[in-house]
């Protein structure tokens, strides 16, 4: 490449300030407006990457989205990226760049040679090659030859959002098309215009028009759309993705253009745009022509010349030629000339070209090599000379060799590819446009309108003449694939072992894989597929496009869900005071509970220990808000929840509780909790701790689907009350103190009653019942009191030894008492017979959600895994939760166990489990096994602790 | 023993940027109504009984000392001023006597913030696939919806920049924590 010493006037660059920047370790020099492709080009540098697979050196190729050689791994440490395409890096000051898969660098990359072995790398020779032993003994190997850039080894600093927007037309592309779209809609000022556009600025290819006329003309259109109120604009904005009901996904990049050290707080911004109707005006892309070697750096799409030098105003080189099977080469290269650059010639494989762009040729010197085809270039690191060969026919063979040219710069245009991927997400169907050889939209299946290039409309004629690979030559060096080094042999190696579809060969060859996908490649892959098949193109078909369109960022897929946010939390009433009292904080569900409060020097396991005994001799306090508390009125209240409960519900008395079960309809335990009887048509129903939600829910669905003449309101209260459960032998002496109109003394209040009154001045609700197997009382507060009442309870129980205890000392003290939580003790099969309940069952005369399952064959199976509890048998023996009960014989699994703990109050484990017919087994040795240890446990009924069950009354 | 103390959720931690705020509103007390609205007409005499329409989805309606905001089908939200529930409640009792509705305090189970400033509109989009442009989501307008991962109630009573956002007391902490992490670009 030449190096530009001075930028061709007209050029959208400022030449009054120059921008500093490294490639590959070298200091460069560009100037603001450049991108890091051009930059890099201006200073004359050819070789920019390295293929994939064959370490082929690699320059630019394009000047956009399609570019697949130019990638470069931007930045390092914690910002480093990989794969940015060079043409769409914008250039700024002390940007760091270096070539990808190259070593040392791209400029003398020692894995180069892997271009000698071509003919042994074929398509997909990796499924092949690496069979034996196994590919795992090749993988590294493989993966250290191969590869695209290097993914960040630290978290990435940045910061992206998320932003949803609605807009009555969206339109993709700022472009003559895309401008003239958004005018037009914004005329109506109620209809709100989105009008997004991927590069720096607004233009499309207007930008690298050298007519004064295109200027004026974008100029006066961006003028009035900052005029429109009704339009909104979104530059450097890309669309990657579009979904059903007109839902499309953007990446808008708000700090890239300045690098990490200039950007603001946001470094990108992820949109997900509704859209009324879509405007598609995402242009086209020139594809490449396909003929030996034409991978050497210096070969370039024509229309990225035409970009280099009138927008960013490049010389390139000292001898331009041209190679076409079209007219719009033609007159990029008549455009060159007027400008005064160096093009020598113009070579098309079409025997017969338009008189009055041949004559403009002549006219403006270019020698013209029509009915030409290239059979192979030359030169190590860069472009020196073609060779030439007549074209007999329409193309379809070589005749005479016609000698070859000098060049340093190829400038090739095999026709326009219609950028229809976003389209074509859409579900909109396309056809093959046989005169330009280019798949255009034909039916949409959404709102959507594609116009300009996107839709096949070309400013003038192409009057193209298909060529998809070079005749009477090896397809061996015929690349298709620049990225991902797919030729045009690869994809007959495809056909000839039989892979007919499209999709198939794709992913066999790798053939539009790459991180361009395909956007160069694809159509002149269908084209070499359809001739190696001997069928139309239509035939062949085309792949279908998928989102993203272009890479996205995984940090904006994740926005501010990261951390802390990561999914939204829950706090207790009185988390201020659990803070401050040293609480350990496990995420229990969405809520953030203590588990325990470790005092200093304490572990998890001593500070649950302690507080255990201090539940069970003197008091413990634990906040218990969490505890569902759903409010069920109306006067088929009672008639309701007698058919949700599997407990007789018609007998519950006002003010009394009952624990009851709640089943599925294919009779599984869903919940538990007790049931409080506040009025005849007024009911509290408890639900395990976060389960609250997910029993609403079942509640209304049967409410509102199955049982509408039921006259039942249904509100979840949860959340109003703050809850703490007082619990201890010394619970009652310590709520005592506390001022209140309720009698919580012994025979006043007794176990499983519940009581309504004022505490300290605010409404409150206290239920008497045990999951610690101690006197507790689970008072309730408005949630505003929760830190008030938490602070004077722990200042009344300070001379009775009060302690505050979290949800692992709940958990112990539970399973010493053997009482049951659904969901850790339970699994998706558990029925109330494997609880004990079937007694229960028998008796209820009504019918309740879940009973007609009970009665399949599969209920009364012995062999069920029935609740139990586990003695294990050798001294200070240990086991966990998960551990697998065994078999007989002690070869498969016959249970699990569900809770274990250490007790400090029985000195022992104690364990809780499912086992296969455990109740009929009672007495039974079985052994456990965890983590390759065996040992012996007698199956018991559950509840080591106070199995007389006094405490709780006491 | 001191009476129990009320306090807020966030005790007074607010938001405040240049483009954009977030203040806990402690000063509205919240009831919630519900009907059997699966009975025909059961709507309709609700209203009679209370002498003016009741908002319908996606609307919020003033009265004379209350907000009533539509929450669900049969359902309302009503904006009282804090401390003057029990009252609002009897006085709606008496209105309802006889009528199956269930009257029940909720202000304790919700947060209700206040969310300003130039850049707020801009700033619940990142939480919520609502159109909140102006033109869609102006004064009278209530919606029931997901914010930033949470059921979240938003109301644009009076129209402006402000939005009472309304969710589970529970997660206030949460709220305040992604607003000030989704709206970093508004200083």
């Amino acid at each position: 490449m030449k190096q530009t010493l001075r930028r061709l006037p007209h050029a959208r660059v400022d030449a009054g300030k120059p921008i500093r920047f490294t490639f590959d370790g070298q200091h460069y020099e560009g100037l603001a407006g450049d991108t890091l492709a051009s930059a890099l080009l201006a200073n004359g540098v050819g070789v920019v990457g390295r293929s994939f697979k064959l370490h082929r050196p690699r320059g630019v190729l394009g000047s956009g989205k399609e570019e697949a050689n130019a990638l470069v791994q931007l930045e390092r440490g914690e910002y480093t990226e990989p794969n940015a395409r060079a043409t769409l890096v914008p250039l700024y000051e002390g940007l760091e760049a270096c070539g990808q898969n190259a070593w040392p660098n791209v400029h003398s990359d020692l894995f180069g040679a892997l271009g000698l072995f071509k003919r042994l790398l074929p398509a997909s020779f990796y499924y092949k090659t690496f069979m034996w032993p196994s590919w795992h003994r090749w993988e590294w190997l493989v993966r250290r030859i191969a590869g695209l850039g290097t993914a960040p080894q630290s978290a990435d600093p940045q910061t992206y959002l998320k932003q949803n927007v609605h807009a009555d037309v969206v339109v993709v592309g700022a472009g003559r098309s895309g401008l003239e779209a958004a005018l037009e809609a914004a005329r109506d000022s109620a209809c709100r215009v989105l009008l997004i556009d991927e590069q720096e600025e607004a233009g499309g290819s207007l930008l690298a028009s050298p007519s004064d006329a295109d200027r004026a003309w974008l100029a006066a259109a961006l003028r009035e759309v900052a005029a429109r109120e009704n339009i909104t604009r979104l530059q450097r904005t890309t669309v990657n993705g579009y979904y059903d009901n007109n839902v499309l996904a953007a990446l808008e990049r708000l700090g890239n253009h300045l690098g990490p050290a200039g950007a603001g707080p946001v470094r990108e911004r992820f949109w997900r745009i509704f859209a009324g109707r879509v405007v598609l005006a995402t242009g086209a892309i020139e594809r490449p022509l396909v003929f030996p070697n034409n991978d050497r750096p210096g070969i370039l799409l024509a229309s990225a010349v035409r970009e280099y030098s009138h927008r960013y105003g490049l010389t390139l080189g000292e001898r331009i030629v041209f190679y076409t099977n079209n007219d719009s080469a033609w007159r990029t290269a008549l455009e060159l000339v007027e400008v005064g650059l160096p093009v020598t010639a113009i070579i098309d494989i079409r025997p017969a070209v338009d008189t009055a762009l041949r004559q403009r040729a002549e006219d403006a010197g270019i020698t013209l090599y029509p009915g030409t085809a290239v059979t192979n270039t030359r030169g190590r690191r860069g472009l020196r000379r073609l060779v030439l060969h007549r074209l007999t026919g329409q193309g379809e063979a070589l005749g005479a060799p016609a000698g070859t040219l000098d060049c340093d710069v190829l400038a090739m245009s095999g026709g326009w590819t219609p950028t229809i991927h976003l389209y074509s997400q859409s579900g909109g169907q396309l056809r093959y446009r046989d005169g330009d050889a280019c798949f255009v939209p034909e039916r949409a299946h959404q709102a959507v309108t594609v116009v300009g290039r996107a839709n096949g409309e070309f400013p003038e004629p192409l009057h193209l003449q298909p060529q998809w690979l070079t005749p009477g030559v090896s397809p061996e060096h015929q690349w298709v694939d620049f990225q991902y080094d797919v030729t045009a042999s690869d994809i007959q190696l495809a056909a000839r072992e039989n892979f007919v579809s499209v999709e198939h060969v794709k992913r066999y060859t790798t053939n539009g894989m790459s991180v361009d996908q395909g956007k160069t490649s694809n159509v002149n892959g269908l084209g070499v597929l359809a001739l190696a098949t001997g069928r139309p193109i239509p035939e062949v078909g085309t792949t279908r496009f998928r989102p993203p369109y272009h890479p996205t960022t995984i940090g904006a897929y994740a926005g501010i869900e990261l951390g802390g946010l990561y999914t939204p939390f829950q706090q207790l009433p009185a988390h201020a005071a659990h803070v401050a009292a040293g609480a350990l904080f496990e995420d229990y569900g969405a809520w953030q509970r203590p588990a325990c409060y470790p005092q200093p020097g304490e572990d998890e396991d001593a500070a649950v220990a302690r507080e255990a005994r201090a539940v069970r001799s003197a008091v413990g306090l634990l906040d218990y808000s969490p505890l569902g508390k759903l409010e069920v009125h109306g006067p088929d209240a009672r008639e309701f929840l007698n058919r949700v409960y599997l407990n007789n519900i018609r007998t519950l008395e006002v003010g009394a509780a009952r624990y009851g079960l709640m089943l599925n309809e294919a009779g599984i335990v869903i919940d538990d909790g007790v049931l409080v009887c506040l009025a005849e048509d007024h009911f509290l129903l408890h639900t395990t701790s976060g389960g609250a939600s997910t029993i609403h829910q079942h509640l209304e669905e049967w409410l509102q689907c199955e049982w509408t003449d039921l006259a039942v309101i249904v509100n979840n209260a949860t959340t109003q009350w703050a809850t703490l459960m007082l619990s201890g032998p010394r619970a009652r002496s310590v709520l005592q103190q506390l001022d209140s109109d309720i009698d919580v003394g012994r025979e006043a209040f007794g176990h499983m009653q519940y009581r309504a009154g004022r505490l300290l001045g605010q409404p409150c609700r206290i239920l008497r019942a045990s999951f610690t197997g101690e006197v507790s009382f689970e008072i309730s507060v408005p949630a505003s009191c929760g830190q008030a009442l938490w602070e004077a309870l722990m200042q009344a129980g300070a001379a009775q030894g009060i302690v505050p205890f979290g949800i692992e000392t709940l958990m112990l003290l539970r399973t010493e008492k053997g009482y049951l939580h659904v969901g850790a003790d339970t699994d998706g099969n558990t029925m109330p017979q494997d609880l004990g309940w079937g007694g229960a069952v028998a008796k209820k005369p009504d019918d309740f959600i879940g009973r007609r399952s009970l009665s399949q064959p599969v209920g009364a199976d012995p062999d069920r895994f029935q609740f139990t509890g586990l003695e294990l048998l050798e001294p200070d023996a240990r086991t966990v939760s998960g551990a697998h009960v065994l078999t007989a014989a002690g070869e498969s699994t016959a249970g699990y166990v569900t809770s274990a703990y250490y007790s400090p109050n029985l000195n022992r484990s104690v364990v809780l489990g499912i086992v296969a017919g455990a109740r009929e087994r009672e007495g039974e040795v079985v052994t456990i096994f965890y983590a390759g240890r065996r040992q012996r446990a007698r199956l018991v009924k559950p509840g080591a602790y106070d199995p007389a069950g006094e405490a709780f009354n006491g | 023993m001191d009476n129990l103390a009320r306090r807020t959720v966030l005790a007074s931690a607010t938001l405040e940027r240049e483009q954009f705020r977030v203040t806990e509103n402690s000063a509205l007390g919240l009831i919630r109504l519900q009907t059997f609205h699966r009975k025909p007409g059961a709507v309709d005499h609700l209203a009679a009984r209370l002498g003016a329409p009741l908002p319908g989805p996606g609307t919020t309606r003033a009265g004379q000392d209350r907000q009533w905001f539509w929450s669900a089908p049969g359902e309302w939200v009503i904006a009282v001023r804090a401390g003057t529930e029990d009252v609002v409640l009897a006085e709606l009792r008496a209105q309802l006597d006889g009528l199956f509705a269930v009257l029940s305090v909720m202000t304790d189970s919700r947060i209700v913030l206040d969310v300003g400033g130039a850049s707020a509109r801009e700033v619940l989009a990142r939480g919520s696939t609502v159109d909140f442009h102006p033109s869609r989501f102006g004064a009278g307008s209530c919606v029931l919806t997901r914010f930033a991962g949470v059921p979240a109630m938003l109301a644009c009573p009076y129209g402006g920049d402000v939005i009472l956002l309304f969710a589970d007391r529970s997660q206030a902490r949460y709220l305040l924590e992604w607003f000030e992490a989704a709206s970093v670009d508004c200083e």
